[in-house]
């Protein structure tokens, strides 16, 4: 008995530390989502992309961090080598997935909304949100991704423990408030 | 010739990332449907959103990860033994989100607080909370279905169960808050 309540005590020791300070960078992500407001109502469908963007963003950042971390133990790249042919295919890789993924989920998300009647912007400005949002946070997560992996592992440190729970917290944030840059100009042309 | 090719690496996500976008469309269904007027109505509850979708999937995450070790470590069995084992990790989990769920409550109605004077926080506070720990915990439901289910038949559930219980919290917490936060805007 004692050693379950060892156990329980680990637990929840450990893991609410990590849980606020991710909740905390999350509320930042919902403190910028505040100034939304105009946005939603110039914009309707807009909300329709937010799930789909930071859930893709989310997978395919964690997967390409995973990927480095192997590729650095293994001795493949390198923060001497700078930008090698294994890293580039990784990058080039990262960046399709992306804009794959996320032009599938906008017509998708169109079709969903032309069936169900839900008012929307058009699938031309849905597309052009979301492709737009997707490079702008695609190009400086992969950015992050690379330097914090590489210079992590220079410094002595396993970047498996080091990258991915930075990436997957500033991801969000990045997506979001590209979101609403992206969107706030395409208000202009609309408006 | 590079190990890493971005053909293999795009036929290998690719399946998995388009298949998991089914989830992500319904609950972009129930913020545009739904959560639109809530958000409308009160643009300080935005701030709960990321976070909120976040938690629950995180902490399904844990816990999952938790009891595939013990599983792969032989320490817990297909047959739910030993017991006190699970119910230790499940309460263990439940206690995190108490604590969680109560932060981001705590924040969300300070904000709340700044923006409306017109409000019930109290309300507001333990419909948040509410809606948390319910949803921490049918994701625990979930993620552990999901884990014995691919245990069962050999499959590793590392290599499985995150993306699902990542996309599918967030659909279940999206909708629980959703409802729970329409309910104490419309009383």
């Amino acid at each position: 008995m004692k050693g379950y309540l060892g156990s329980f005590k680990r637990t929840v020791f450990e893991a609410t530390p990590f849980i606020i300070f991710t909740a905390l960078a999350e509320l930042a992500a919902g403190n910028i989502l505040v100034s939304m407001n105009r946005t939603l109502s110039f914009l309707p469908g807009i909300l329709f992309l937010l799930p789909g963007l930071m859930e893709s963003r989310g997978n395919i950042s964690t997967s390409l961090a995973q990927r480095l971390g192997s590729a650095i133990h293994l001795g493949l790249i390198s923060w001497e080598d700078k930008v090698n042919e294994e890293l580039r295919e990784n990058i080039y890789a990262t960046f399709f997935l992306s804009l794959m993924v996320n032009s599938v989920y906008v017509f998708l998300c169109y079709g969903f909304m032309f069936f169900f009647r839900i008012v929307n912007i058009g699938l031309f400005w849905l597309l052009i949100i979301s492709l737009a949002t997707t490079i702008l946070s695609c190009l400086t997560q992969i950015f992050l991704t690379v330097t914090i992996s590489l210079y992590f592992s220079y410094k002595g440190f396993d970047p498996d423990n080091v990258t991915i729970p930075i990436v997957a917290t500033i991801g969000d944030l990045l997506t979001v408030f590209y979101l609403i840059l992206v969107s706030s100009l395409t208000i202009n042309f609309l408006v | 010739m590079p190990i890493y090719s971005k053909g293999r690496i795009v036929r290998e996500s690719l399946p998995v990332l388009l298949s998991v976008l089914v989830f992500s469309l319904l609950t972009g269904s129930r913020l545009e449907v739904v959560g639109r007027d809530i958000f409308l109505r009160v643009p300080s509850l935005f701030i709960v959103l990321p976070a909120f979708m976040n938690m629950a999937g995180d902490l399904a995450d844990v816990f999952c990860s938790k009891i595939t070790s013990l599983l792969h470590t032989g320490q817990l069995s297909m047959n739910f033994r030993p017991l006190t084992l699970w119910v230790t990790n499940i309460f263990a989990v439940l206690s995190v989100s108490f604590i969680g769920f109560s932060f981001i409550s705590g924040v969300t109605v300070a904000f709340t607080f700044f923006a409306s004077t017109s409000f019930n926080f109290l309300r507001l506070f333990f419909s948040i909370l509410f809606s948390g720990v319910l949803s921490t915990f049918l994701m625990i439901a979930v993620g552990l279905v999901i884990s014995y289910l691919v245990f069962s038949r050999g499959i590793d559930p590392d290599n499985f169960t995150p993306p699902v219980t990542t996309t599918v919290g967030d659909l279940i917490s999206t909708s629980i808050l959703l409802y729970s936060l329409s309910l104490t805007l419309a009383y």
